[in-house]
């Protein structure tokens, strides 16, 4: 099962690529790093959904 | 930093780039959960262990594919916290919901009875595996589903209500939101494709060996299979097909018209069978959109609205409007929608003024025209008018290999049964490049789907510049040269362990 292993291996780095390197460094969660309330949040999209353009 | 469109296209581009690698995996774990349940099958009823090393050897296939295609569409999700924040918190739990259901239910589903499928073949009875094949297969198409009911949302957004407070749209109607026409027809015409996809990889693969003079038996044995599985599901993907187009008319007519290069709308309006656009083409002017065509009268009027004499408004009539046709122009739509956004905008003011009358009056005057709340921010009509070209040519190259697919299924089938296939060399180098197409028509059709619905990202009411955040360009363009290199080494080491375990073949397994 030369094969398995290999598809294990290839899992393990894939998983930590995605969750260690790219979730950690490059995709935060905009809005809760942000604001720290639902009410911030609220109002920060109201604005921008209501802001002059 | 402010929002710009190179902002919003870079932002696109890396969500196209993510779902077009993710969607190369999985339509092949849709269809060939069901090919190798039906194989096992045979096998259990039969007792013939010559099925079990076919269905094993399918399997293992499903495996490398399951393996590499795992948690490819998670990028998807962080996507949407970063670089779709606003619309993240817009869509609130309409869309959060099917994902958990998706999460929770159908992929836990799909990779438990995975393990038992591909581990357990001497561990549990016969029927305790043939069971979790088929639980596999079931699950897998489940997360699909909702999936694509998120996705048919999106299309044709139902069973909800705007809170003006917390800027969320609030599920009000679980049920129509499963039971959203535009969904149903979307999850069924996806799902088929998967089974005609996996069907033409059995049949291109299997060819192979027969050209090889390798495998004959177990190659023969598989391209029954599938070219049964393929012709039937190939019948129904193009019933389903119709059923999208029908759907697309209804709520998407815009969508339908940029797929036609329908400019001037008509009665009896004929489908392009083959065609050329013209690029000079502009929206409003008097030239022919094609260089030359080939149409079928009738055609697109019965596709769109099950009427050959029904009226298919083109872009201009869509843009212009219609009072005989009762289509409201794009301006009298952005009109209604500043309405929407400046009430809104006034609700907020008074609510935060304790002017609570006022605030209801600005409240109802939201209400009244939230429908067209979207075309709100389009700076020109035309914005509202997708790519046109690239709607054209995809939905042309997914309905052409489409209707050939069938034809290969139907002589496969033809040629199989009188047990002459593996003497019509010919046809199986035709079987194994058309094997390649099939991911060409699955991509194009979300093509259409997804490009041919701009500038949406909720139909009518968010257009993709507002839905996407407002954070630094150069971050998005150096993660979509990221998942460019990570997504093509993925695919790269799918395709040789792949080409690996099908130069061992069946006896190998």
């Amino acid at each position: 099962m030369k094969v398995g292993k290999t598809l294990w291996l290839l899992i393990v780095i894939k998983v930590f690529v995605m969750f260690a390197i790219v979730k950690w460094l490059f995709f935060p969660d905009v809005l809760k790093e942000n604001f720290h309330s639902d009410e911030e949040r609220s109002a920060y999209i109201l604005d921008t959904l209501t802001k002059e353009r | 930093m402010e929002h710009t469109e190179l902002l919003t296209d870079w932002s696109r581009a890396q969500f196209a780039l993510t779902a077009l690698y993710h969607w190369l995996f999985v339509p092949l774990t849709l269809g060939l959960t069901f090919i190798v349940a039906i194989m096992e099958t045979i096998y259990v009823k039969t007792g013939d262990t010559k099925w079990k090393e076919t269905t094993k050897f399918w399997m293992g296939l499903l495996a490398i594919n399951f393996a590499i295609g795992l948690a490819t569409g998670i990028i998807m999700e962080f996507e949407f916290g970063t670089n779709w924040s606003n619309y993240s918190w817009i869509v609130g739990d309409i869309f959060g919901a099917p994902l958990a259901i998706e999460g929770l239910m159908a992929f836990f589903l799909e990779s438990t009875f995975f393990a038992v499928m591909f581990f357990g073949w001497n561990k549990v009875s016969k029927k305790t595996h043939l069971v979790s094949t088929w639980l596999v297969a079931i699950g897998s198409n489940l997360s699909a589903l909702w999936i694509l009911i998120a996705n048919g949302w999106m299309q044709h957004p139902v069973g909800m209500k705007f809170n003006p407070d917390t800027a969320r749209h609030e599920m009000v109607d679980f049920w129509a939101l499963v039971f959203n026409p535009n969904a149903t027809s979307k999850f069924l015409h996806t799902i088929s494709g998967g089974y005609v996809l996996a069907s033409l990889f059995v049949i291109g693969i299997s060819a192979w060996y027969l050209i090889k003079k390798r495998d004959t038996q177990f190659a023969r044995r598989s391209i029954i299979v599938a070219s049964s599985f393929g012709l039937i599901t190939s019948l129904f993907l193009l019933t389903t097909g119709d059923e999208s187009a029908h759907q697309v008319a209804l709520n998407q007519p815009m969508k339908l018209a940029a797929m036609e290069g329908l400019y001037d709308g008509e009665k009896r309006a004929g489908i392009v069978a083959f065609g050329v656009l013209d690029p000079t083409k502009e929206i409003g002017d008097i030239k022919d959109p094609f260089y030359f065509s080939f149409e079928i009268p009738g055609a697109l009027s019965f596709l769109g609205y099950h009427d050959i004499d029904a009226f298919v408004p083109g872009i201009d009539n869509l843009i212009q409007g219609s009072e005989k046709y009762g289509i409201i122009s794009i301006k009298e739509k952005m009109k209604q929608g500043k309405i929407a956004v400046a009430a809104l905008a006034a609700y907020k003011r008074y609510k935060k003024q304790n002017n609570m009358p006022e605030a209801q009056k600005a409240l109802k005057a939201f209400e009244a025209n939230q429908k067209y709340m979207g075309y709100g921010y389009l700076k020109k009509p035309e914005d509202a008018v997708p790519n046109v070209a690239l709607s054209f040519y995809s939905f042309h190259i997914m309905v052409a290999l489409g209707t050939w697919f069938l034809i290969l299924f139907t002589l496969s089938l033809y040629l199989s049964m009188i047990n002459q296939m593996h003497k019509k060399k010919w046809f199986l180098y035709l079987a194994l490049f058309t094997m390649p197409l099939a991911w060409v028509a699955q991509e194009t059709g979300w093509i259409v789907a997804e490009a041919g619905r701009q500038p949406w990202a909720i139909q009518d009411l968010l257009p993709v510049g507002m839905a996407s955040s407002n954070i630094s360009t150069t971050s998005v363009m150096i993660t979509f040269w990221l998942f460019a290199v990570l997504f093509t080494a993925l695919l790269i080491a799918e395709v040789k362990i792949m080409l690996k375990q099908i130069k061992i073949g069946p006896e190998g397994h």
